[in-house]
């Protein structure tokens, strides 16, 4: 296995490779989640089984190894702090459009405007809740796992 | 920035890019992007480069100020 572990690549095209892959890996993640939204505009959410739950699997997991690693190796994000106001603003603005998405969906599906209100009002408050409580429990690892990183490497330095 | 110290310094050893490239175990490209600006190599690779061209890193990679 040794052939495969040694690169035939010099510095520059690994970076140039990395940037490639990189490229590819936000292409697919973003035409998948497209490729959701675009399944459940015209299936609806009860054909999930049927339709859409290997898309479904596939994004799920691309987006969990993304959060994990990056919690792993202490990173949070190139331009947004992870501060509560940050979060509380993320979680709304979230919660906001997919609470908006899915009132769409239910009046496409229903053309109810009570009953597509109703499922903006229950969709936003459910998920402002949720998501503010996972980017919460995300930024405290995060914190953690920086604090212990930097404290690894100034002990690494001494 | 252009590196025209590097470029001068494999001139003056009478190298070409491809002959660089391989004594460094990298390809004429980088090379070629290294002299042109577009890549900034690796310490590492700064390094070999020196050593082919038996000058020093501040000869090559070092931009003066006042330049």
């Amino acid at each position: 296995m040794k052939w495969f572990k040694k690169s035939s690549l010099d510095e520059m095209q690994e970076l140039r490779l990395l940037k490639i892959e990189s490229r590819g890996f936000w292409i697919g993640f973003i035409g998948l989640f497209l490729a959701i939204v675009v399944q459940i505009v015209i299936y609806g959410t009860e054909s999930i089984r049927e339709v859409y739950v290997g898309e479904f699997i596939v994004f799920l997991c691309m987006g969990i190894y993304l959060i994990v690693e990056c919690l792993r190796n202490g990173i949070w994000d190139r331009h947004l702090p992870a501060t509560p106001a940050v979060n509380i603003g993320l979680s709304l603005l979230a919660a906001a459009v997919t609470g908006l998405f899915n009132a769409i969906v239910s009046y496409h599906n229903y053309h109810d405007t009570t009953a597509a209100f109703v499922i903006f009002i229950v969709y936003f408050l459910m998920l402002s809740v949720v998501i503010y409580v996972t980017l919460t429990v995300c930024s405290a690892l995060y914190r953690r796992r920086r604090k212990y990183l930097e404290e690894e490497r100034e002990e690494d330095a001494d | 920035m252009k590196n025209l110290k590097l470029k001068l310094a494999r001139m003056e050893k009478d190298l070409s890019q491809t002959e660089l490239a391989k004594r460094v175990g990298v390809t004429r490209q980088t090379i070629g992007m290294v002299e042109s600006g577009d890549y900034n190599p690796t310490l590492n690779l700064c390094i070999q480069i020196c050593r082919e061209l038996g000058k020093t890193l501040d000869d090559l990679f070092w931009e003066d100020d006042t330049a």
